[in-house]
């Protein structure tokens, strides 16, 4: 990918992403006007890729507008991979460049998600969306 | 034209109005903070957008579209933030979880995730109960 697809990069994120506000509203107002309860809310930790400040809070602000789900906080650096916050770790070639980085936690409530792995599967799509809009060389790496 | 635009203006502002009843509905009904905070914000930018452009499409005009771009995207940023802010401000303070809630992984790892305390090597200790 390069530059020059960045418009029509942006232009498809926020066209799906729109897509997606509007299927979940459904989804809450449906569950809103009909009788019972049908969510089964979870709060679930989720290990963003986000490299900068501006992505993690873009990321924030989307799994906030899609309604279900809700960003609870965030907080530099994995708990459970403190390599990750060592100065000049594994550099190299290639896509590493993000590995000497604090990565960023979310920790995020969904309400209809079953369980947290499919809460985190959720956000981990809208993610990679998002990425693939923001960086030139989108989400893999 | 006008007439096909007025229809569908219509037909979003009422649909706009619904989208707010049943956030009214779902913030009676949910269980706790963080759903009602979801239910709220169908209304915060689902509803609001509908609202505004069926008004848009009512009587357009150029300068009004530019309006309606500014005003959809601020009012976009600031509910985010704002939920954003209200859950995490909840979350540190008190209100519990609804009981129907599943799994909280803040609390399965410490229940300070959202303080910013760092990694769990160099938070402080719990204190102790006074012998």
């Amino acid at each position: 990918m390069s530059w020059i697809t960045w418009p029509l990069r942006w232009a498809w994120f926020v066209l799906w992403f729109l897509g997606q506000v509007v299927a979940s509203n459904v989804k809450v107002i449906r569950d809103s006007v009909t009788p019972g309860q049908a969510s089964t809310p979870c709060v679930a930790r989720y290990p963003s890729r986000c490299r900068t400040e501006a992505e993690v809070t873009l990321l924030g602000a989307a799994i906030t507008l899609t309604p279900g789900t809700l960003t609870l906080g965030a907080r530099a650096g994995e708990g459970d991979r403190p390599e990750a916050d060592a100065p000049g770790g594994a550099g190299g070639a290639g896509g590493a460049d993000g590995a000497d980085e604090a990565r960023w936690t979310l920790y995020v409530h969904g309400m209809y998600a079953d369980g947290p792995d499919e809460l985190r599967a959720e956000v981990r799509r809208i993610e990679e969306h998002m990425l693939r809009a923001t960086r030139r060389e989108g989400a893999d790496r | 034209m006008t007439q096909v635009l007025a229809v569908i203006g219509q037909v979003l502002v009422v649909l706009g109005a619904l989208t707010f009843l049943s956030a009214g509905l779902g913030l009676l009904r949910f269980p706790d903070l963080y759903t009602r905070a979801s239910a709220v914000s169908t209304a915060a930018g689902f509803g609001i957008v509908q609202v505004v452009v069926g008004v848009l499409l009512l009587q357009p005009a150029l300068d009004s579209t530019v309006k309606v771009v500014i005003a959809v995207a601020l009012q976009l940023a600031t509910s985010a933030v704002g939920s954003m802010a209200l859950a995490r401000s909840a979350y540190l303070t008190g209100p519990d979880l609804a009981p129907s809630t599943t799994v909280d992984e803040i609390a399965a790892e410490g229940g300070d995730g959202l303080t910013g305390a760092g990694t769990p090597d160099d938070r402080p200790a719990a204190p102790q109960p006074q012998a």
